[in-house]
Order: C-alpha cells, then structure tokens, then sequence
C-alpha cells in the first residue's frame, strides 16, 4: 500500500487509513491521503470503487468503520454532517422543491442564523456568480438540469465551505453542456480558491479539470497524482487501463541501473524503460506500457535512437482526421494500437509487416504483472451509467 | 386541419364530466335543494310540513342548540387535532423507515375498518365502559369518581380513533412522494435532524395535512354514533339532535334547518382554512 499522505500543514483533509463496511462487503480500504488546499481533487473510478462511500464520509453521511478523517486539523470523524464545514453537490442536485431558488441558495445561512436579508444578499450574489441573478424567484421545477445544477454548487458554495463535496455533478447532463459546466467549474473553483473535491467515474472527466486525481477501484486507492503523472506514469495495470488507451506488454525485470532499467519481453527484444523515479526488483514480473500516440509505425528497419521495436503485422488503419488509428498484432498474438498523424504514415498497407517504435521517454513500466492474454490494447468503455 | 375538426374536441371535456355532473345533480343538489323547501316548511302534525318561507325554523334552530353545535365544532376540531399528533408520527415512520414493510403497515392501518363503525364504537364502550378492567385500573389512579365513557374525552377519543385512518392515509401518500434524501442536503447545509424535518419534509408534507384534517373534521363535526356511545345527555353533538329531529319527534324542518346551518358552518370554515393553510404553491 502506497503512502500519499503528504502530512503537510496545507492539507485541509486528512484521510487516516479509513475503512467502510457495508456488513461483510468491504466499500472502502484503508483510503490514505491528504487533500491539500485550494486544490482541485478528483476521485476516479468505475462504480463501486469506493469513491462516492469516501466522499460521503468526508461530508459525514456515513462514519468510517476505523480510521479518521481531519478537516482543517480537527478530527471529525464522528460529527455530524450539520456541524462539519464542508458543503455537498449531491448528484441529483437535492434542491427544496417548495422554496424559491433565493431561499434555497440562502438555506445554510439561515441554519447558522444569519439575519434574513443579510442571506439573502449573499445568496443572490453567489446567484450572480453562477450567472442566474434574474432566477430567484423561481422555484427549482421551472429550472433547466443545468440551471438546477449550478443552483445547487451556489447553495454550496455561499456558505464559504473549507471545502466543496461534488458526487458526480454533471452525470445528468449531455456532453455538450457537461463540458461547458466543467470549464465553469474550473473558473468559479480558481475565483473563489475554494478546495474542490469532486467524484467521477467518467477518465476524461477528471483530467480536464483537476490538479490531482485518486483513482481508486474495489475500494483501494491504485495511485495519486497529477492527470500528467496517471496517464503517463500509471501504477497499476488498473490505471493504465482505466486512463485513456494502453498498450500493455508482458515483461520481466532484468536489471535496474540509475534512471534506466532494462526489461526482457516474450518478443525476444530486450527494452530500456527510464524508472521516472520508480524502484524495480530484479526477476519481478511487469507491464510495459506505451500509449497508442507515442507509437511510430516505419516499413523496414526501425530509425536509430529509439527506446524499443517490435514486429507487428498490421491489420487495420482507420482515418480518424488529422490522426490514423493504427492496429497490428505482434508475434505473441497481442492487439496493439497506434494513433499516427498523416504527415507521419509510411508507405504502408493493411497485412503489411510493419515495426512498431517508441522514442526511449515513450514507454513507462508498471510495477504490476499481466497475463499473456491480458496483452495488447485496453482501454476503460465509457458505457457506464449513472447508478443513484 | 379547420375550425370544424376542433368542435368535437371542445365537447370531450363535457361529455365525460356528464355522468358525474348528472349524478351530483341528482343525488346532491336535488336532496339540498329539497332540505331548503322542508327548512322553510313549517311543521304540520301527522302531516308532510306545509312550505311557507318560514325562516324562523333556522333562528330556533340556533337558539336552542347552539350549544350542541358548538360541542360538535370543538369535539371534531380536538379530534382532528389528536389525530394529527397520533397520525403524523406514525405515517412518518411506515413512509420513513418503512422500507419493504411499508405497504403491509400501511395496511394494518385500514383493517380495523373491515368492521362496521358501529361495531367499533361499541367495542370501545365495552372496553372502556363502567365495569371494565382498564376503568378499574384507571380509577385506581384518578379516583373512584373516574368514567371514560359518559364525558367529553370519551366522545373525543370515540371521534379520534374513528377517523383517524383519514388523517393518516393521506399524510402518508404525501410523505411517500418525498425524496428523504432532501433531509440529507438539509444536514449538509448546517440544518440539524430537527430543523430539517420543520423547514423541508415537513412544508412538502402539508397537502397531505390539509387533505387529513379535513377527511377528519368534517364527518367527526357531523358524527352521532360515537356521543351516543360513548357520552352522556352533556356531550350531546349537532349530529344527534339533527337525528333525533328527523327519526324520533318527526320535525323535519328543524331537522332540515339544523342540517343547512351545520352545512353552512363547515363550508365557510373549510373556506377560511383552505385560505390559510391552502396547498397553492406547495405542489412544486
């Protein structure tokens, strides 16, 4: 179990070892990392990973089997959610149906007895904000799902929370206007620099907008770290995965020798992998992994210079804009993905054999092993639907 | 697509209002109008009363009841309001912890009404009467002197258990269609488990509140059964005399006057409190 738990005095939330269980079902494992301030954290994951149970507890709808959670240096554990300085975008909004959208926005004001015109100054300006100044009279029904939705992230954030909650807010929304309400996200998130911790189970989702990304599955944290660092330095196969396409290859440790460790692979090639700081035991099994853009396809012999070449029959090319999608498959049978720009396309055709290539940055190792029928391309579907 | 094509459309509306409108007229407005003819009748013996537009039969009929018409108003409005205070609760539990149980609970509510109200209300008379155990114990506690039956708490407790299904069915159905979920965003947004249920599930409950209160007041105000019962000469209620008027000395008019006033009194007051605590606006 990796450590994240920066222990630095800028965390706002501190997650120690907790643990969920739902009777003998196991929702959360050990979850351990610090959310620093100001920062925008996502916790990724498919459905069931633990995700939505952490940031629950967070908000303390649910108290942690064992282990304990600080907010601003102050265990809370065991508060009750009305007692902790944390705000919530619940997915399916939770507005009052009965009350306006003025009185909606200025409901945690009023619980924390702010006079009643004071709340609703603040409330329309937080109105203003998400741009619905003219909508407060309004009740919730008569507003869009994406108005509803920015009505709900100002009644969070007029409170001035140590930190905002958000369950997959925008999973009611289409593409068109999730995109839009992501980057209105960022911008109000970097206006107010109020810490964001957002839960989504949609891989494109999270990069776009965050600073740091949990990925988490089966209730484990796999690995934190910047989009960047998960996409390109990813430290599990889960990862790899779940984070855009991956080719994976099954490789043994051979030896490790300052920043570079050099990998034998069932292809009979022997490949040099840069560590990007990463530790490898010698005779360990492991998963090289390149991703689909970092990929050269050439026609003969591989250009000088470079990290590693396989073989590969190619066996399909499919124009995809300024990008052909390039798939061959290697001597061991695995399915492999190029993504190559035009400019770049040999003179190649389909049941050619051709070389794969990769620069020598191109290729990461993961410190995890994968079965030889687990080998060649993967990427996580996007056929997930929204479980309430 | 012409003007002519929507003329059979319009008549839609009409013709399927018709069966009911033509049963009301009937079987309502008919009887109303002739209760009107028989108020304004004065009394001949042995004899159907002669319509004479007579109006003093509703100034006596005031006169010398006013009394039981007040009883009758403030023995219903106490029941309502007990049945709410019992009822509430209850719905709130089977629609808020309920779970897969909820139905059969539910159900458990109306079965005691499988059985006839009288039967009910003598029931309670038995159990509750002069020589029952729970008065025995109960006299062991308030002294010799104590009755349940006889006095007003037993007529208000008659009228309560009756009608409270009425309170609690609709108070139900309005709490079922609330997302419990909202008390969850009431905690997040600093409100505690208390302030939550006063300020969200409690406003979204109130059509259901309303529509009780009124299931229970209006039959409860013209109820006879349960002051027979369960009361004395004292705690005689509009609805006895109106029967007494009608079945037993045969002055239909006063009986008819009796029956207008006790109708006219409970139209206005529905007015006034559907005016003051009206569903508009609360069904968002």
């Amino acid at each position: 179990m990796s450590d994240w738990s920066v222990e630095q005095a800028n965390a706002i939330i501190s997650l120690d070892r907790v643990t969920k269980h739902f009777g003998s079902y196991v929702a959360v494992e050990e979850a351990h990392f610090d959310i620093i301030e100001g920062e925008f954290f996502s916790m990724l994951g498919p459905s069931g990973c633990g995700k939505t149970t952490t940031l629950r507890m967070i908000a303390g709808f649910e108290l942690p089997t064992s282990g304990s959670i600080r907010l601003a240096g102050n265990d809370v554990s065991n508060v009750p959610p009305y007692k902790r300085d944390v705000n919530t975008v619940f997915q399916q909004y939770g507005l009052f149906p009965h009350m306006s959208i003025l009185d909606n926005v200025a409901f945690g004001l009023r619980s924390k007895k702010v006079p009643k015109p004071e709340a609703r100054r603040r409330a329309q300006e937080m109105l203003d904000v998400v741009r619905l100044s003219e909508f407060g009279d309004r009740k919730p029904s008569q507003l869009s799902g994406g108005q509803q939705q920015r009505v709900a992230l100002a009644r969070a954030l007029v409170n001035k929370p140590k930190a905002l909650l958000l369950d997959e807010p925008l999973g009611a929304l289409d593409l068109k206007l999730r995109q839009s309400m992501q980057l209105e996200l960022k911008r109000i998130q970097q206006d107010l620099g109020i810490t964001f911790v957002f839960v989504t189970h949609d891989q494109e989702e999270a990069p776009t907008m965050s600073d740091r990304i949990a990925v988490m599955t089966q209730g484990r944290t796999d690995q934190i770290g910047t989009p960047t660092d998960i996409y390109y330095h990813p430290a599990t196969v889960f990862v790899a995965g779940f984070i855009g396409t991956a080719n994976l290859l099954p490789v043994t440790v051979r030896s490790s020798s300052g920043d570079i460790v050099t990998v034998d692979s069932a292809l009979g090639s022997q490949f040099h992998v840069p560590t990007a700081g990463r530790t490898y035991t010698a005779g360990n099994s492991a998963t090289l992994m390149v991703r689909p853009e970092r990929l050269d396809i050439s026609a003969g012999e591989p250009p000088v210079g470079i990290g590693g070449a396989i073989p590969a029959l190619l066996t399909s090319v499919v124009f995809q804009g300024p990008v052909l999608r390039c798939e061959a498959r290697t001597a061991t049978g695995a399915d492999v993905v190029a993504h190559v720009h035009v400019d770049d396309m040999p003179q190649v055709s389909v049941g050619q054999n051709v070389t794969l290539s990769w620069r020598s940055d191109g290729a990461f190792l993961v410190d995890e092993p994968i079965s030889a029928d687990m080998a060649g391309v993967t990427s996580s579907t996007d056929d997930e639907t929204i479980h309430p | 697509m012409a003007g002519e094509d929507r003329k059979p459309a319009r008549l839609v509306p009409w013709a399927l209002l018709s069966p009911g409108g033509l049963w009301l007229a009937l079987f309502f407005l008919v009887p109303v109008l002739a209760l009107v003819k028989i108020a304004l009748s004065t009394p001949v013996r042995f004899q159907d009363p002669e319509f004479s537009w007579d109006f003093g039969n509703f100034g006596t009929a005031l006169s010398d009841y006013g009394a039981q018409f007040g009883r009758s108003f403030l023995y219903a409005g106490l029941a309502t309001v007990l049945a709410f205070a019992i009822g509430y609760p209850l719905a709130y539990c089977v629609a808020a912890y309920g779970g897969r149980w909820k139905d059969l609970l539910i159900g458990l509510v109306v079965i005691p009404f499988f059985t006839s109200f009288l039967i009910r209300t003598m029931a309670w008379t038995s159990i509750l009467g002069e020589r029952s155990f729970v008065t025995k114990i109960a006299r062991g506690v308030l002294g010799d002197g104590f009755t349940f039956t006889g006095r007003s708490w037993g007529v208000v407790g008659g009228l309560t258990y009756n009608f409270l299904p009425f309170m609690i069915l609709p108070i139900y159905v309005a709490l079922e269609k609330i997302d419990f979920r909202l008390t969850e965003a009431a905690g997040d947004l600093y409100a505690t488990p208390v302030a939550g249920f006063w300020r969200v599930i409690f406003p979204l409950s109130l059509p259901g509140v309303f529509a009780g209160s009124l299931l229970v007041f209006i039959p409860a105000a013209g109820d006879f059964i349960n002051a027979r019962f369960l009361g004395s000469p004292d705690t005689t209620m509009i609805g006895s005399v109106v029967q007494d008027q009608f079945l037993v000395q045969l002055d239909y008019p006063s009986a008819a006057a009796l029956s207008l006033i006790l109708m006219g009194i409970i139209t206005v007051a529905v007015l006034v409190y559907s005016k003051l605590f009206g569903t508009e606006g609360l069904a968002a």
